[in-house]
């Protein structure tokens, strides 16, 4: 019983401070984040199996574990009221070639993450060549180029073809 | 801009959900930063304000009133020997059934277990005092309500409140 319950508590308190650190964390994994994640998941295995190794123990957990993971998705598909709670909603940052500076600060990103998104995805250079940035919930930022900069993109696709 | 307005395209935004997600983030920075300061002073085990010492007679027990489960916590018993060449140190019933002796020094000449709890016999020092360290984990958590004693004149009682 107490496998079941303890990994119950784990994976609400894993959650809850994935969440904390918000989606900067979750969509833009530096070197530095990645080891923190590392670590909180040998802290965290470390105390869910303490002392009993055992096959069932282990069973237990990480059936508690995609139990708990399959519910939550199911809730999700289920209840989107619900959904937007667990993952979050996406935020515009940038419109009309305008930062939103107080959602960016509050986001905790900035606008050279954003840049660098832009120069990505669409090889752009400036923010004001950017229609909308969209701080998506999964934690990446997409970007829609301005019209004219999209329609040359593909001019320039259509005579490489 | 208001903070609040929401945008229908190119996304359908919720900024009221939003706001409340960033306001939750920093309520749960700001929670988890007094966790840190709390387990800082000791209050979770292994800091200042969890050591203790109890004192009756001629025993006084150094202890960590804040243990977790299964961690190995530290208990120092010093006895005053007044006469003879032997010195005995007894563990209350409830303490053998809630910790598990990992290590104990020095090293007991005889040890008992009965129904007033665990009896251990060392040499008497030549200098008056003998001190005891002995190294236990809490089987389990939860508050235990325990006591020592060392001869018929020293007798402690204490508590710990072990995390799980």
């Amino acid at each position: 019983m107490d496998s079941v319950i303890k990994a119950l508590v784990v994976y609400f308190v894993l959650w809850l401070v994935i969440r904390a650190t918000g989606r900067r964390t979750l969509g833009q994994l530096t070197v530095f984040d990645f080891i923190l994640f590392l670590i909180i998941g040998g802290a965290a295995s470390r105390a869910l199996m303490a002392q009993d190794y055992s096959l069932t123990h282990a069973f237990l957990v990480i059936a508690t574990f995609v139990v708990v993971d399959v519910a939550v998705s199911l809730l999700e598909r289920d209840v989107p009221q619900l959904a937007h709670v667990l993952k979050g909603v996406p935020t515009v940052v940038v419109e009309n070639g305008h930062a939103l500076s107080t959602r960016l600060r509050r986001a905790r990103i900035s606008e050279d993450d954003v840049l660098e998104a832009a120069r990505r995805a669409h090889g752009l250079e400036r923010i004001d060549e950017i229609k909308f940035a969209i701080f998506e919930a999964s934690g990446h930022i997409s970007i829609i180029p301005k019209r004219n900069i999209a329609a040359s993109e593909n001019g320039s696709a259509s005579a490489e073809n | 801009m208001r903070k609040r307005h929401n945008r229908n395209y190119p996304v359908l935004e919720n900024m009221r959900l939003q706001n409340a997600f960033w306001a939750s983030e920093r309520a749960t920075w700001i929670v988890l930063a007094v966790i840190l300061l709390i387990a800082l002073s000791g209050v979770l085990a292994h800091g200042p304000l969890s050591e203790r010492t109890v004192t009756d007679g001629g025993l006084s027990l150094t202890y960590e009133r804040f243990q977790r489960a299964t961690a190995l916590a530290r208990f120092n018993a010093r006895i005053l020997v007044s006469y003879g060449d032997e010195a005995s140190l007894t563990l209350s019933a409830p303490f053998a059934d809630s910790f598990q002796i990992a290590d104990i020094e020095p090293r007991p000449l005889r040890s008992s277990a009965g129904p007033q709890g665990l009896e251990f016999v060392f040499q008497a020092p030549t200098t008056g005092e003998l001190s005891v360290v002995l190294w236990a984990h809490p089987r389990s958590f939860g508050r235990f309500n325990l006591s020592a004693a060392a001869g018929p004149e020293g007798r402690v009682a204490f508590s710990i409140l072990v995390y799980p």
